[in-house]
């Protein structure tokens, strides 16, 4: 009977990122200069409060508490996530949407507020939805009592790395709050995108029934941040997530037929209305998918995939999904320490302190640069959830482990590696968490792979192989519980032989196996700026899980004798 | 035609971790309250309590204590239907998603075919897997159960990494139409750990 809706199940049914909306004015004011919406202007209060004193008010109402409770430091955060999500079609099929009907607009949203403290190195954490004056000291009172349970029963030794106080409100520029726009609006955007691009599917076609639709999911981010060392900020953020489909059959014996097609548009993106409503940017992105399938590239003939090692030249996607496995999750320093080692997976730089600024992990081509700041990436805040003003760093520089991701907690960790180089210890600013429901804990920051500074493509670095592979799309990746060794490709991978610098036949079967360091120094060819691409991926760990996004941006890559296995053989 | 909802006084301490079956129909009853314009009402509420505690390297990371509620409230007149998905459950939170999901009901088509959809009158269950010294499982003895869990690895010279966590929640689904209330639910304990040992390196 339970029909809870988590993130992870909304992401599994195929649309966007956080989940949880709905409408009423907004609790967060002064985040923006944005009135509230029609929609939402018309529904009364959620909660009672209705200003960011009252907010502000609620939250040191919590770190007052939690002071007087004994805790040495205390955070306290209020979050309010709100989603929308709109189906809309036009045609003749009156199915999901597709056609004149629209699917159900889907309305969630969800409140939190979670207090942190910290004794002796422990820490206690206590959440519920509720806004409420008399919730506040109770919610600090019972995190005070966790951390001090748990400094009684296994004290630890640490200390948090040092953080200047900030106070302000951050939203991001330009960025047009979907929920301001009405609900009618938003659906007849929609069907007109999806009418005129598949009218003419249907006409070339001569179907009897189609249709085309827009499914997409607008999410809007709002929270509020004080600590006991005199933080108080707020921000806000949006994302954006999108699938066109187009459909058609024809019911007369003589030419019956039927066909679907799918594309992500926009895909999952930290942005809002002004991304989403270029409708002729929609409309050409709807018209090439259709055309993609109306007029298919001529059919390729396959190979059963000869194992053994090969030059091997991935295309930026694929990069961007090595990169996620292989460097991602296991420069996280909680993850290095063992700290995930019941649940998301630890890693296999595990001895971060003999290992940070000395170990090779790639080619000198090889900088891996983390950032929260890039507009339009998933994982951009202008305050991490500690308070901190993430750093952009260098993870990997010129093929060495460079820094580890941290927080105030962590970081600690390497205060004697800081200490050597003549640094303080600092957080990089890498603390989030899924909403104020789930403790905060390190998360990764959006991950770019430096690009050439020569301006060289795929299609190049193909051009300038004579005998190997080319990964054009990973098909299904995995790795280990270290990010140590993994591989992408196997089934729904679209690989193809190179033949004196020219792309060949499909590769059936082929698999890129691994091993973390050994690929990256392998790796002997960078795509330039141009050939860059960004996707959505996601951090998951901790227990109870919780998930969060990031962004993560590559260029085409070419690894020198990479190992190529045959992921249908069986042993 | 009115349920009868037994009282069941091992699930109903009153201490608001999380809310009880009563707390459910009054809910039901008063998202209905807030309907305009005929038909009816259905609510599906779930509502926890967690406790749980996280350890690694063989000392405490964090535990915590979280009480949260999923409310999916649908409204259906003439058979269209539209949803919103909350988790306050105060007057003004179900008055605003009320008439949200009536708002949106706008752009629903109706279908007269189901309109005299209704749920199956059912008491709740009783629940049998009540644990009361689970729900006494307090910060301090979550901490104690983290080192007698870890000792065995510590003995040995090895690292324990280990969760453990106990959820309590009500599950209910009712729908109201007028003064009518339906509800049927389930109480549950859960208790689960989860442990790793590994070598320091």
């Amino acid at each position: 009977m339970s029909r809870k809706f988590t993130r992870r199940r909304f992401l599994q049914a195929g649309s966007a990122a956080a989940v949880l909306g709905a409408g009423a004015p907004s609790q967060l004011r002064g985040l923006g200069s944005h009135s509230p919406s029609p929609v939402r202007a018309s529904s009364p209060g959620i909660v009672t409060l209705a200003d960011e004193t009252s907010v502000k008010l609620l939250a040191m109402r919590a770190i007052d508490a939690a002071r007087s409770a004994g805790a040495s430091y205390a955070d306290v955060r209020l979050t309010r996530i709100i989603t929308e999500r709109f189906q809309a079609g036009a045609g003749t099929f009156a199915l999901m949407g597709l056609g004149p009907t629209n699917g159900a607009p889907e309305d969630y949203e969800r409140l939190g507020v979670g207090v942190r403290a910290f004794i002796d190195g422990c820490w206690g954490f206590a959440a519920s939805a509720r806004w409420t004056m008399e919730e506040m000291p109770v919610l600090a009172a019972q995190a005070v009592r966790q951390a001090r349970a748990n400094a009684k029963a296994s004290p630890r030794r640490i200390e948090l790395a040092p953080a200047t106080a900030v106070t302000g409100s951050w939203a991001p520029p330009g960025v047009i709050d979907p929920f301001l726009v009405p609900p009618e609006e938003k659906i007849d955007f929609l069907r007109d995108v999806a009418d005129g691009p598949v009218r003419k599917l249907a006409l070339r076609r001569q179907v009897d029934q189609w249709g085309g639709a827009w499914d997409i999911t607008f999410t809007r981010l709002e929270w509020a941040l004080a600590t006991t060392d005199g933080t108080y900020c707020t921000q806000r953020r949006y994302t954006s997530d999108g699938k066109l489909t187009a459909l058609y059959n024809s019911i007369a014996p003589n030419r019956s037929s039927f066909g679907m097609y799918e594309t992500d548009y926009p895909g999952l993106v930290a942005h809002g209305w002004e991304y989403c409503s270029d409708v002729a940017l929609a409309r050409t992105r709807f018209e090439t998918v259709i055309d993609k399938h109306y007029h298919p590239d001529p059919e390729i003939s396959r190979i059963p995939v000869d194992v053994g090692r090969y030059d091997v030249v991935c295309s930026a996607p694929v990069a961007c999904q090595l990169l996620q496995q292989t460097i991602g999750e296991a420069t996280e320093l909680d993850r290095a320490l063992g700290y995930e080692a019941n649940a998301g997976g630890t890693s296999f730089l595990n001895d971060p302190l003999s290992m940070i600024g000395t170990l090779q992990v790639g080619s000198p081509l090889v900088t891996v640069t983390a950032d929260r700041s890039t507009p339009g990436h998933l994982a951009t805040v202008q305050w991490d959830d500690e308070g901190v003003v993430p750093s952009t760093f260098d993870i990997i520089k010129a093929g060495v482990m460079n820094e580890f991701q941290t927080t105030r907690e962590t970081a600690s960790y390497l205060a004697p590696y800081y200490a050597k180089r003549g640094t303080p210890v600092r957080s990089l600013g890498c603390a989030g968490a899924e909403s104020a429901l789930s403790i905060t804990m390190s998360h990764v920051p959006n991950l770019t792979l430096r690009p050439n500074s020569a301006d060289l493509s795929f299609d190049d670095l193909v051009r300038d192989t004579k005998r190997g592979i080319a990964f054009v799309t990973a098909g299904i990746g995995s790795a280990d519980f270290q990010n140590k060794t993994g591989v992408v490709g196997g089934p729904g991978a679209q690989v193809r032989e190179i033949v004196n610098g020219k792309l060949g036949r499909m590769i059936t079967g082929a698999q890129l196996l691994y091993e973390s360091t050994k690929l990256w120094k392998s790796a002997i060819a960078l795509g330039g700026a141009a050939s860059a691409h960004s996707h959505a991926a996601f951090s998951e760990k901790g227990q109870p899980s919780q998930t969060t996004a990031y962004t993560v941006t590559a260029v085409p890559v070419k690894f020198k004798d990479a190992s190529i296995a045959d992921a249908t053989r069986r042993a | 035609m009115t349920a009868s909802v037994p009282h069941v006084a091992t699930e109903d301490r009153g201490d608001g971790r999380f809310l009880s079956q009563a707390d459910c129909v009054a809910l039901i009853k008063r998202a209905n309250g807030y309907a305009v314009g005929g038909g009816g009402t259905e609510l599906s509420i779930e509502s926890s309590w967690t406790g749980n505690i996280r350890w690694a390297r063989n000392a405490v990371l964090s535990s915590g204590d979280v009480r949260e509620n999923d409310v999916w409230l649908t409204r259906i007149v003439r058979g269209a239907r539209s949803s919103v998905v909350l988790n306050v459950v105060d007057d003004a939170a179900i008055h605003a998603a009320v008439r949200r999901a009536e708002r949106f009901m706008a752009f629903q088509t109706e279908h007269y075919e189901i309109t005299n959809r209704k749920l199956p009158d059912e008491p709740y269950a009783h629940p049998d897997i009540w644990s009361a010294p689970t729900y006494d499982l307090n910060a301090e003895r979550l901490a104690e159960s983290m080192q007698r869990l870890s000792r065995a690895a510590v003995s040995a010279g090895m690292l324990s990494a280990g969760y453990e966590n106990a959820i309590f929640n009500t599950i209910s689904a009712g729908m109201s139409r007028n003064t009518v209330s339906q509800a049927q639910g389930i109480a549950r304990t859960v208790r689960r750990v989860m442990t790793t040992c590994h070598s320091p390196r």
